[in-house]
Order: structure tokens, then sequence, then C-alpha cells
């Protein structure tokens, strides 16, 4: 995992460098009419907090204005959002309001994406929650890196957190995020052309929607989950940084425990879903990434969970490991391997390579980092219980907060 | 009235008479008998070691060692609870002033013992300006040099016998002096060779008279795998042609964090064949456990069977274990349990980088074992090499002492043959541990000698056997793999480690470049 790790940092850095090459080249300017359609989705169920600004962004999206349509799945709000998209519906033709109500609403995310895609007219469908703020190039970025390449399915672009500097833990978040994008998407697209598809800022053809019958609504991660289809088909999925958004991100460790088991969740469902049927078919890039996955949240975990519980003992004198070797030196080099990978992770985003962050760095191993342990084995838990009692999914909201006024 | 007929009236008499006659003796009988089976009548003396000091100082333990030579038990206390005890508690007082208390303190201590009518003997610290530094030590009929011994001064009370005297050179001083049961010491037993002179006075002072006359026995140290077998058979002859019986400490295998460093006896046959070579010429095995850590019995029992095992490979058989005390003690703890009976006991280097024992003389270890204390020690060189041979004639002063002498294997033959020649001058008689009795055990095996010099090896499990050896090899190559692997996980780790913080001063530097021209260029 170590040198997988690394390897892929590599691969974020070598990524990193050629998009800063593109970046410089001088871009062709593509004329309107040349642009396809894109329907933007936007599933929003009581964002009434931020469900503005996210529309006012998508309004100054930099797109012909007759190619894109802006889809706003309120899905059975108990709030003001369904006025709220009702005032910019009749402010701006190019939002257009889907209204969801008992029985069809509040299924889950995938049940609102499947309900705009029934009535979405784009050739390409972006996708963006409801708390995003894409950049104004965000989704031409997205629609140029599609057409590039027939084979490309999905692209995905770069979220940024927008709340970073609220407190300690959305500063722990933005250097995950930071570093999961360069290293995870950016590394594994890099060196094997995969990437996975996140819950926001990204795009899909809508025939391979359609062919593939819409997001499965049982999932709970129906990104990763979409993800495994698209590779199935033989699709790539494509990391492309230089279309942004910002995204808020949990403020409170409440709400961030409850976010994260449920990625937890659904993650585990994708695994234990596919894994079986996908070796069967011997998908090398896609059985290795799942692999990965499975590495990932079942064996590495107890790799880590055994090296913990032999530091302890040793600690405290019980256990004496006798084997040789230059164990404490790895350990140390492990932790400065961290540091310095998600360093060059911040350095790629250049103002976020800070004294603060560094410190906030330094302390996330220990901390931050160490909780996914307690979040793996709690939704681990949940999962079987889930399978014993058969209990049905409900899809968790995350809560929003009040977006800084200020702010991008 | 009652008649009794006639003939029974002098039976009766006889038999009254008879009686009368038996009676004290079947008393004395019945009283024996009560004893013989674990009566009060027949517990072992019980000595008394006080001490003065917040903690029991070093001085305590170095007695409780030193007493460990007789059938007694000890117990220690604070002389402050000395109240507390009642007659009866204890046989013999030894009393540990190693803060310089007072007269009276030191008579209190010494009344309770006349009032109980037991044998007292007091260490004594001395207060600083009163103390006499003495380089010449006079006992019995012969004089030794010593370091130097800060002694106290004594009070010989008016019937008071000097036992041991200490000179200066110019005046001469009272070192012990016995008064009747009560004998006083003027020094700590840390001091020069105090410790010594206590242990042969303590023969006197238990009544414990064992028979005099001085032993050796001679340690081969430091031969292991790496040893070389041509000259470990000059060793051999060198010391049959001057008739002495010797052991050789063997360490089967050499343990190194570096794998490439590791070697185990039975991947050199001539050094198997060098080792049979010696036993013939007279040399005992024991097991090397010198390098084993008291702190971990369990790895150490393990060892210690893997090593015996190793041993039984190229037909060796050790019959002692070569370590310290502490380790021969946690031995008793660990759970797979490795039972020596015999250990001659290593002996850690001292302050001033020499090695020998405090114990003069064997210690008795539980019922059938005996511990055999490097009373000696060893010599890294020809200088120390005197140094051992003086050391060897005062311990001449215990009258049973056991003068325990390590040569060691690594030095030039030479070396060892003028240390050989010095020491062998000594009029000791050499012994030879295997007609001691010994037992050995570990599992998978049992060792046992009843004295005689013929040994029962009986191996328990054969199978276990074969996999401990099977074991120290396999280990070799799987640690072989795991230490080259981590090292190999180390380098590629740390070039990308390097590498990585190259990406970031690259990338913060063209940025800086770039907010540069930004702000000089617009």
């Amino acid at each position: 995992m170590l040198l997988y790790h690394m390897f892929l940092m590599l691969g974020g850095y070598l990524y990193a460098e050629r998009m800063e090459k593109l970046k410089a080249q001088p871009r062709r300017q593509r004329p309107d009419d040349e642009w396809p359609t894109v329907s933007v989705l936007i599933p929003a169920h009581n964002e009434d907090i931020v469900i503005r600004y996210t529309l006012d962004a998508m309004l100054r999206l930099d797109y012909p204005r007759d190619k894109i349509e802006i889809i706003v799945i309120d899905d059975n709000s108990h709030d003001a959002t369904g006025e709220i998209v009702d005032e910019y519906c009749a402010r701006d033709s190019r939002v257009r309001c889907l209204h969801l109500k008992p029985p069809h609403a509040a299924k889950g995310k995938s049940n609102a994406l499947n309900q705009g895609l029934r009535i979405a007219k784009g050739e390409f469908i972006v996708v963006y929650d409801a708390d995003n703020t894409p950049n104004s190039a965000a989704v031409k970025y997205l629609v140029e890196a599609a057409l590039e390449d027939p084979t490309i399915g999905a692209v995905t672009g770069k979220f940024r957190v927008i709340n970073a500097k609220k407190n300690l833990l959305t500063r722990f978040i933005n250097i995950e995020t930071i570093s999961f994008q360069w290293m995870a998407q950016a590394g594994r697209w890099y060196w094997f052309g995969i990437s996975t598809i996140p819950g926001t800022n990204f795009l899909i053809r809508k025939s391979l929607l359609e062919e593939m019958g819409g997001w499965d609504v049982k999932a709970l991660t129906e990104d990763t989950e979409m993800s495994i289809r698209l590779y199935e088909k033989g699709y790539k999925i494509r990391f492309f940084p230089l279309a942004i958004t910002w995204e808020q991100e949990p403020e409170t460790w409440k709400v961030w425990f409850k976010q994260r088991t449920r990625w937890v969740r659904g993650n585990q469902y994708v695994i234990v879903k596919n894994l079986p049927r996908i070796l069967r078919r011997k998908q090398g890039r896609i059985v290795f990434d799942l692999v990965y996955f499975f590495f990932t949240y079942f064996v590495f975990l107890g790799g880590v969970v055994l090296s913990h519980l032999m530091m302890l003992l040793n600690l405290l004198g019980i256990v004496n490991i006798t084997l040789p070797g230059p164990f404490l030196l790895i350990w140390l080099l492990a932790y400065i391997l961290f540091i310095v990978e998600i360093m060059v992770a911040l350095a790629i985003e250049k103002t976020e390579l800070t004294t603060r962050n560094f410190f906030t760095l330094s302390l996330m191993y220990v901390t931050y980092s160490q909780l996914w342990l307690y979040l793996i084995f709690r939704s681990t838990w949940l999962q079987l219980r889930a399978a014993i009692i058969r209990e049905e999914w409900k899809w968790d909201k995350t809560q929003r907060f009040q977006p800084p006024a200020a702010q991008k | 009235m009652l008649r009794f007929p006639k003939p029974l009236v002098p039976a009766a008499i006889a038999l009254a008479i008879c009686c009368s006659l038996l009676a004290p003796a079947a008393a004395g009988a019945a009283s024996r008998a009560a004893a013989d089976d674990g009566g009060p009548g027949n517990r072992p003396p019980r000595v008394l070691i006080l001490h003065n000091s917040p903690e029991p100082p070093a001085d305590v333990a170095t007695i409780d060692n030193l007493l460990s030579h007789f059938p007694v038990t000890t117990e220690t206390a604070h002389s402050s609870e000395l109240d507390g005890l009642a007659e009866g508690d204890a046989d013999y007082i030894i009393h540990i002033d190693s803060i310089g208390a007072s007269d009276r303190e030191i008579a209190e201590a010494a009344s309770v013992a006349r009032r109980w009518n037991i044998p007292y003997m007091v260490f004594r610290a001395g207060a600083a300006d009163r103390v006499f530094d003495g380089i010449l030590l006079r006992y019995g009929n012969a004089e030794y040099a010593t370091t130097a011994i800060s002694a106290a001064a004594l009070d010989p009370g008016p019937d008071g016998v000097g036992v041991a005297w200490l000179s200066d050179g110019r005046s001469e001083r009272p070192l012990i002096v016995r008064e009747g049961d009560r004998w006083q010491v003027a020094a700590g037993l840390a001091n020069g060779m105090v410790a010594w002179l206590a242990a042969d006075v303590l023969h006197d002072f238990l009544g414990e008279h064992h028979s005099e006359g001085a032993t050796g026995l001679i340690v081969i140290e430091n031969v292991g795998p790496l040893s070389d077998p041509a000259h470990l058979r000059r060793l051999a002859d060198l010391l049959r042609g001057s008739l002495i019986p010797f052991t050789v400490a063997v360490q089967p295998a050499i343990r190194s964090s570096v794998p490439s460093e590791r070697a185990v006896i039975s991947d050199n046959p001539e050094l198997a064949d060098a080792l049979r070579y010696m036993t013939e010429a007279g040399g005992t095995i024991v097991l090397d456990g010198s390098r084993l850590d008291p702190a971990k019995p369990d790895e150490s029992a393990g060892l210690i069977a893997r090593d015996i095992a190793l041993l039984q490979e190229v037909g060796g058989y050790p019959v002692a274990l070569y370590a310290s005390r502490a380790l021969a003690e946690s031995l008793a703890y660990a759970s797979d349990r490795a039972y020596f009976s015999n250990i001659i006991e290593f002996t850690d280097y001292r302050a001033d980088r020499t090695r020998y024992s405090d114990i003069p003389y064997t210690r008795i270890r539980g019922a059938d074992g005996t511990a055999f204390p490097e009373s000696v020690g060893a010599a890294s060189g020809d200088a120390e090499a005197t140094l051992l041979a003086s050391r060897m004639s005062r311990l001449g002063l215990v009258r049973d002492a056991l003068s325990v002498v390590g040569l060691d294997a690594s030095l030039p033959y030479g070396t060892i043959a003028a240390q050989l020649e010095q020491i062998a001058r000594e009029a000791v008689m050499w012994r030879d541990i295997r007609y001691s009795a010994y037992r050995v055990e570990t599992g998978f095996i049992r060792l046992s000698g009843r004295g005689d010099g013929t040994m029962d090896a009986v191996i328990l499990n054969r199978d276990r056997m074969v996999e401990l050896q099977k074991l120290e090899q396999q280990s070799v190559r799987y640690e072989s793999i795991t230490y080259y692997s981590s090292w190999t996980l180390v380098l590629v780790v740390a070039v990308f480690v390097v590498m990585f913080m190259l990406f970031i001063v690259i990338m913060q530097m063209r940025r800086n470049r770039r907010l540069f021209m930004e702000r000089e260029l617009g």
C-alpha cells in the first residue's frame, strides 16, 4: 500500500505537470454552435441555506445559453428550497424545476437523479450537489475533455472546499480532498486511465446513462457504483482538474461521521456486489482498482489495526518483536512519506502549501487519519447488522451550513 | 483384698524397671521422629539481616548471596522493625550499617541478640572523620595486599579479640573483632576484599565448618560457530597437558540483527569435531547463555531450547548453564521452562572494568543445584593475567574457596598459555563439574548425572528437537528475507521522499518566479 500510494502520488505530480502545460497552451475557441447540449442536474432536498449560491454560480457558467439547461430536482423539500428554485426558474429560462412529491420523492440522490435524467434533453449530463459553486469554465472544461476521446464515458472535475478555513475539521477535510484527488484520482488516471466518479462536478454521456438504466437506487454511493458499471462497459473515466467546483464540507464531527459512514457503507456495498463478478470477467484495470478498494477497506485495515496493537503491546512491554530489520526507521519514514506526499499535493494547489497546513497535516496522521479505523469498523458493523435484520437503507442527507457570504 | 499370683510379682517389678529405663529413650526417639517429620526442631537456622537504610543497600544482597553457601534461610528487615520481633524469630542477626549509625543504635541491636542468646555480627560504615584507609590485610597467618579498605574505628570491648587486621603500612587497626558471639566488622562488604573475608568468617559465625581446601574451575569462554577449530584443539591439548579438567562455554548460534552475521555450529563440521576433541581432552560442555536477556525469560528459554537442540545435533550435551544469576533466576518464570540445576555464574563488568564475583565459593541452588560464581573472572589480555593470578592467590583466605577462572578462547594461543601458566601455579584442586550431580531439562530433553561422571540423556520429544534444530536454520532464512526486504523498502521510500521534496521545491520555485513576474511585469 505504501509503495502503491507513492507510485500514485508520482503519477499525480506528473499529471499536474501535464495540466500546467495544457493550461499554458492557447485554447481553441470553439464556436457556440459547435458545443453539444448539456443538462446540469442538481438534486436538492431541504437546501434553502445554500441553493441560492449554487444557482447563482450556475447562471454564471460560461456555456452557450441555448446549449445548457439547469435542472433542479426539488426532492420533496420541506423548507424554502422549492420557492427559491421556482424564483430562479421564473427569472432565467436555462433553469428548469422538477418538484418531486411522494411516492416518487425522498428516496435518495440516485432516485432524484434518475427523475432528472428522465426530463433532461442534453447530450451530456453534468451533476452538481446543491452546495456547489463551480467556476464559470467548469462545464466547458468537462465537455472539452469528453469530446477529445469517444471512449471517455465520463469526466470528473476537481472539487475544492469552500469552508476550508472554518475550523480544524474543515482544514483536515481540505487537505484530505486535495490529496485524494491528486493521489488517487490524478495518479490512477495517469498510470491506468481510470478514476472514480465523485458525487459532484462530473459529466457523463446521456446515451450511456440510458443504456445502463440510470443510477442504482440501492447504492448509497451511487457515484462509485456508476464508475464500476462504466468500467465494465469499457469506457474510461477521465479526471480533468481544470474543471473546478467549490463545495461545502461538514463543519461538525457529528455531520462528518454521518456522511463518512454513508460513504464507507456505500463503498463496501459496491465492493461486495461487484468484486466476485468482476474477478470472473478478468477485466484487469477494474479488478486492480476494486482489489485496491478491497485492500483499503478490509485487508489494509486489518494490517493497520494489527500494527497499532503490536505497537501498543510493545510499548507496554507485553510483546517484543525479535525480527531483524529497521522497523522504527520504516515507521518514521512512513510518517515522513505521509507528510511529504500530501505536501506535494498541496504544492500542486499552489496556495495551499502553508505553514499552518503543514502543522495541521502533521497532526492529521495521529488524529483525523486514525478516525477512519473507527469509521470502517462502525460501517462494517452497520452493514452486517443491516444484512442480518434485512434493514432497508436510508439516505442520510448531509447537513448544510450557512455559507460565508464573502467566500469565493 | 486383691491378690496376684506369686510368679507375676517379680515379672511386674521387672517390667516396671524396664519401662522406667526405656521411657526417656522412647521420648527422645519420639521427638527425633517428630523432628524428621519436619517439626520445629529440624528447620534450618534463620539469619536475620538488618539494615538501616530506607531501601536495602547492595550489601544486603551480597550478604544474602554469601549466606546461600550455607544451609540457612534468610530474612531481611529494617532495624526499626527489630522491636516487633520476638525471641525465636531468628537464630543469627547480621546487621548492615550503611549510614554510619551511632554506637548506641548498634549497642541496642546487639543487646537484643544478647537477650535472645544468639550470635550477632555488624558491618559498620563508620563516620567519615574516623575512617582508616588500609591496604594490607592480616587474617589468620597470612597477609594479603588489597585495594584500599575504608575501615571504621571499632570498640573491641574488654574481652574483644582481633580476628582480622588492617594496616596502612605504618599502623594497624582491627578490621574484625570478636567478643564472644558478638562480631564487629569495620567496613562494608563492597570494600576491597571485605566480602571475601566475610565469606570465610561466616563459617565461624554460623558454626558451619566446611572442609578446608581451595578448588578451581576453568571456563573456556567465547566458543561459538565462528571459533577456529584448530585453535580450540590446541587449547584442549594445552589443558590436557597441564592435567587440568575444564569446561567449555559454547554458544551454538550467533544471532545477529544482520542475517549475514548469523551462524550455527552445525554449519561447521570441523568445529563440531573440535568440540568432541575437547570433550575427550577433559572438557565438559556448558551452554553459554551470557548474552541472553534476563528481562525476557520466555524468549531466553526458547533460545536455550534451540541451542541445546543445536548442540545435540553435533553430539554435545551441556551439563550446566553459563549465565548471569539474574537469567538463571528469571528462567523459572518462563512459560516454557528451561531448567539447569547447575549454573556457572557469569559476572558483569565492575566500574573499574574488572570482572569477578564477590561470592568466592559455591552457592546452594534449591534442593539439587549448585552455582559456581565466576569468582576470579576472566582476562582480556596479558596484563590482566597477572591480576587474575593475584586475585586467585588472595582467594586463599577463604577456607573452601572456589576459583572460577575464565579463559577467553578468542585470545591468541600464547596469551592463553601465559594466563594458564600463572594460574596453574596456585595450589588448587581443579574441579571437573561432570562429577557434580546435575540435571538439565527443557521440555524435549532431560540430561542428568549422578556425580560419577556418567550421563543419562533422555530425549523426551524427538520431533520437537528436530523442529528446534530446523527452526534456527529457518529463522536465518526468513529473517534474511525480512531484513533485506525491509531495508529495500527503506531505500525505496527514502528515494521517493527525497524525490517528492524535490518536487515541492521545484513547484515552489516556479510559483515564486511566476508571482515575481506577475508583480514586476503586471
